[in-house]
């Protein structure tokens, strides 16, 4: 397990409804961890620990900054940033990157959705600063764009918002049907926004090494059909709908590497011995999924009745 | 001995000849073809992408020179898609790599890989052989016995060659 950062909350931003912006420092003042672009930190919420985007650049950082959209029906990591005042402790694993921009690309086009800007801010302020060629595209609610003033400031006349999904739509496309070969994409969005922006450039022939995602929620699962989970040890663990493996395998006394719990961080994945697992991570990519040979049991289930792991 | 080839950098159709399906998930095509036996997949691959239009080179050098005329204006959504013998895409591909193409965007196709191209690594001269992987081959330049390694080098296009027996110490005893 990583060594964890102690922070100590030394600003809250609170302009944009229902979106909070926490600036972070280390508790004993130091400068804290660089990091990639993109990254996010796991802060250790009350209940699960939850997944932030940084959006700063990530050079000789003093402060870590998230800016975070209350979800009233999440499982409580937006609530409890909601929560926090001015000089509270906060727990935070290393920044992780899993969107990091394309060093050799000639071109950068970043599209953000919504809360989604907080990751393509980070690309932007590096791009802007390294003197990568970039342009934006943000549609978020009309009262509800988060880091506006930034965006326009760092971007000018390379950004354009929009609060309408045929204006959106009519750019994205004629954006993506004209960009020179070594471009790439990165988008960061609700996952339905995600999805069709993948949809438009994989229509206009963007091969998929060109396309970068960054899930930042996951959609509500439903609670799966039951299972069995055969251990390495020979004993059967029965999954009912509505318990995950994770928890099963925590139930019988197991201690399984987890942080998320939402098939987003990577750290429960479990070998599989035989049987076939039903992916509904984020994490394994499409080979890792198809190899079948692992699954992240937080999330993910098995396609029969039994399951073989190697636990 | 070698590992099954697909554990290693040696492409499929480096080692038999292969010819894939056009991309159809491309917008913009172009088709770099050399020697007469890659004219029945050039027309495979145009009926296939028909209605839209394939730029076709019968380039008479590596055809460095074609790819980079199209490349200067292309899109994403462009394909450059190779067909030949071994040789002459491996090294047109490695330019297309060089160039920043990304393999989904890269199609190879080889009508022979009875000819394999073997940089030495002792004084960097390439030599076409028949030798297949695992067999030697004289250096064309200096003239060491070199294997012919499970590897190909993806941006110079080449196998990997070094002296078959250099653990063997020849020297004064």
């Amino acid at each position: 397990m990583s060594d964890r950062i102690r922070l100590v909350v030394t600003a809250i931003d609170d302009d944009v409804p229902g979106i909070r912006t926490l600036t972070l420092a280390a508790a004993d003042g130091r400068v804290l961890p660089d990091f990639t672009p993109g990254s996010h930190v796991v802060l250790e919420c009350d209940g699960p620990a939850n997944a932030y985007s940084l959006t700063g650049d990530g050079t000789m950082p003093t402060t870590y900054s998230v800016s975070v959209l209350e979800v009233p029906a999440g499982a409580g990591g937006s609530r409890w940033v909601h929560g926090l005042a001015v000089g509270d402790p906060v727990i935070a694993l290393p920044p992780r990157s899993m969107f990091a921009p394309i060093l050799q690309g000639s071109r950068h086009v970043l599209v953000a959705g919504g809360i989604g800007i907080t990751p393509i801010l980070s690309h932007l302020r590096s791009a802007v600063r390294w003197g990568r060629e970039v342009e934006l595209l943000y549609a978020y609610r009309d009262g509800r764009g988060a880091h506006l003033d930034e965006v326009k400031e760092l971007a000018g006349d390379r950004a354009r918002f929009f609060t309408d999904r045929t204006s959106f739509a009519e750019s994205l496309a004629a954006t993506l049907a004209d960009q020179p070969i070594g471009a790439h994409l990165y988008t960061c969005g609700p996952a339905g926004f995600m999805d069709a922006v993948v949809e438009t450039a994989t229509a206009l022939g963007w091969p998929p090494s060109r396309i970068h995602l960054e899930h930042f929620g996951v959609e509500a699962l439903d609670p799966g059909e039951p299972f069995q989970a055969v251990l390495a040890d020979g004993r059967v663990l029965d999954v009912p709908s509505g318990v995950s493996l994770l928890e099963a395998l925590e139930g019988a006394g197991l201690d399984v590497p987890q942080l998320c719990r939402q098939g987003v961080c990577g750290e429960c994945r479990v070998t599989v011995r035989s049987g076939v697992p039903l992916h509904r991570d984020l994490f394994l990519s499409a080979e890792a999924k198809a190899a079948n040979d692992s699954l992240m049991c937080c999330v993910s289930r098995a396609e029969g009745d039994r399951l073989e792991i190697d636990l | 001995m070698s590992p099954p080839i697909e554990l290693t950098s040696v492409p499929s159709w480096a080692v038999a000849p292969s010819v894939p399906p056009a991309d159809l998930t491309g917008t913009t095509f172009s088709v770099f073809a050399f020697g007469d036996a890659a004219e029945q997949v050039v027309d495979a691959w145009v009926g296939a992408l028909a209605p839209s239009p394939v730029a076709v080179h019968h380039p008479s050098g590596t055809g460095a020179a074609d790819l980079d005329a199209d490349l200067a204006t292309a899109r994403v959504g462009w394909r450059a898609m190779l067909v030949g013998p071994l040789v002459e895409v491996l090294t047109l591909r490695a330019h297309a790599l060089a160039k920043g193409l990304a393999d989904d965007e890269i199609v190879v196709a080889t009508t022979s890989t009875s000819l394999r191209p073997v940089r030495c690594v002792h004084c960097a001269a390439d030599t076409v052989t028949t030798a297949g992987i695992g067999e030697t081959t004289t250096c064309v330049c200096c003239g060491l016995e070199l294997l012919v390694y499970h590897h190909v080098s993806r941006l110079q296009g080449v196998f990997l060659g070094f002296q078959v027996d250099a653990e063997r110490w020849e020297g004064p005893t």
